[in-house]
């Protein structure tokens, strides 16, 4: 027969208080030799007393006790590093180029994807001219019809950057929702990479039968490149998420699912600063005579590749050292 | 512990159970921060009009440009809220250190920056389209209510119950004999909250374990609910000093 709870608590609560001393101090500084020997000699004990509480005294304030008390423990004592600024930098140098590389499959299938909505915009709207209303607005199709380029237009108006705005948040709007419609297994993804292509291959198509494709295609040259990479990107990690979902293979579905949305999310994550400052390009760079075209594709080709090489080259050397 | 639990095994071979937070009572947290932040944003909102009197026609004449980067600063701020606090009080915001609830990994250990980071991120998608549908939806589907981006994150949000060992400090050995360690925990558990209960039920509850504890059941019905409490009280606590 068990002794007592009152016994019990009497006879054991000073370890329980030292636990709990150690454990404060713990969090707030660093423990000498002595302090953390005798810390886990304490710790030990505590988690016995918590198997007794479980088998003699379930589900009495003791055992609540006990358990919080070894639940605190055991997440302080069994944490993981601290992470500091450090760890920003590596997620830049390191991790994030290092899941790219390990993803440019899906990222392939996700370019594929909206290469074949591009196409099936180009040629829908070369058949029937007729369809570009249905896949472009209607504002859009006014100013080609009037064979102006919007984004020219938009700056001689009275709010230049409306249309900045819109086609940034745009992007923002298309890359998110491709990443988080991964949740959907992927099929979200699928249709709004190919609907954004569709869009961009209907507008150029437009354009073009609107004697507007050097206006379009120099628009494009500058920010294109870098951003449908990171468009992709956020698809492929969709993509990721989708194909976890759909195939877990030989792990359970939940943790394989947990493992693919981690990569997923530092591919998002990862990209989020250099769609912000493509964002600014094209806001302000792209539109309008204010800078030739010799200037934009130049600078169009100089970005993109500089943001592959860094994504391919970038922590490669550590990847293989480690 | 009758509510919903997480078992994590150590490596002292001993179970935790982490007490999974409710959907009620993170819903309350959130209002709570919420709240606050509404209310910081309203502060900022006064203390900026009093330099500028016209922040509408300010806001209409921004550029594009500075009207995402302020979208962005406003997003960025609220992330900073969550997650700064959350790191800092080690997986708590206000509105959670009010509601006791706390975030830990998966195995009860302390929140990292990086989890804090995804959960808060995905705070955007879990509150898609308004009001957080997603989250719900995803909180009530999982048998550990996590919204999404706690399922990114390989976190979890526990209770914490504030306990006070106090009460089995005065109870003597000779009631521990006489009542099993479940009944001794309801009577000692009684006579703490016996002033918050209503006439009926304490009365019903300390009939009952007076006469456990050896009182005649003709005189437990003749007394009323502070002779009761009297009773158990001499009984629990003060038969040692015989």
């Amino acid at each position: 027969m068990a002794e007592s709870i009152p016994a019990f608590v009497k006879r054991r609560k000073p370890d329980w208080t030292a636990l709990e001393t150690a454990l404060s101090s713990l969090s707030t500084r660093k423990l000498t030799l002595n302090e953390l020997q005798a810390l886990d000699r304490v710790y030990r004990v505590v988690t016995a007393d918590l198997a007794t509480a479980q088998t003699h005294y379930p589900n009495t304030d003791v055992h609540r006790f006990l358990n919080q008390l070894c639940t605190r423990a055991y997440g302080l004592i069994y944490r993981r590093r601290p992470q500091r600024m450090q760890a920003l930098r590596d997620f830049f140098v390191r991790d994030f180029p290092q899941t790219v590389r390990n993803s440019t499959a899906y990222i392939k299938v996700a370019a594929a994807l909206m290469a074949f909505g591009t196409l099936v915009g180009i040629v829908s709207v070369a058949l029937n001219p007729d369809a570009g209303l249905y896949l472009v607005g209607p504002q859009v199709q006014d100013y080609i019809n009037r064979h102006e380029l919007w984004t020219d237009v938009a700056l001689h108006q009275q709010a230049p950057s409306e249309m900045a705005t819109k086609i940034f948040t745009n992007n923002l709007r298309v890359s998110f929702a491709a990443f988080a419609f991964g949740m959907t297994g992927g099929i979200g993804t699928v249709i709004t990479m190919v609907f954004n292509g569709l869009s961009v291959g209907a507008i150029v198509t437009l354009c073009a039968q609107g004697g507007l494709l050097p206006g379009i295609l120099t628009f494009m040259s500058a920010h294109g490149p870098v951003e449908l990479s990171i468009i992709s990107i956020a698809g492929g990690a969709g993509l990721m998420i989708g194909h976890a979902m759909l195939v877990p293979r030989d792990i359970p579905r939940g943790e394989a699912l947990r493992k693919a949305a981690l990569d997923a999310v530092k591919l998002v994550i990862g990209c989020a600063p250099f769609l912000t400052c493509i964002g600014v390009i094209e806001g302000f760079v792209s539109p309008g005579p204010l800078f030739p075209w010799w200037l934009k594709l130049p600078l169009g080709i100089a970005l993109g590749t500089g943001f592959w090489t860094y994504l391919m080259k970038s922590g490669k050397t550590a990847a293989t050292a480690a | 512990m009758s509510d919903l639990n997480v078992s994590v095994a150590t490596p002292e071979r001993v179970a935790l159970d982490l007490p999974v937070a409710g959907i009620g009572s993170r819903a309350i947290a959130y209002i709570i921060d919420a709240g606050l932040l509404f209310l910081g944003g309203l502060v900022l909102y006064f203390l900026y009009s009093l330099l500028n009197s016209d922040i509408l026609k300010t806001l209409e004449d921004m550029s594009g440009a500075a009207r995402v980067i302020g979208i962005l600063v406003i997003f960025g701020l609220m992330w900073i809220y969550w997650t700064a606090f959350e790191v800092i009080w080690n997986g708590q915001t206000l509105g959670k250190r009010i509601m006791k609830i706390r975030v830990v990994g998966a195995d009860g250990s302390p929140v990292t920056v990086l989890q804090s980071s995804i959960r808060n991120l995905i705070r955007l998608i879990d509150f898609l389209p308004t009001c957080y549908p997603v989250g719900l939806i995803t909180m009530l589907v999982d048998s550990r209510h996590r919204r999404l981006g706690d399922i990114a994150a390989g976190t979890i949000l526990i209770r914490e119950h504030a306990i006070d060992l106090g009460r089995y400090e005065t109870a003597t050995s000779h009631a521990a004999q006489a009542l099993s360690s479940a009944d001794l925990e309801s009577v000692t558990d009684l006579l703490a909250r016996f002033d918050s209960l209503n006439d009926d039920s304490r009365v019903r509850l300390a009939k009952k374990y007076a006469v456990k504890l050896g009182l005649a059941a003709a005189d437990a019905d003749s007394m009323d609910a502070t002779r009761l409490k009297a009773y158990l009280e001499t009984r629990v606590k003060d038969v040692a000093r015989g």
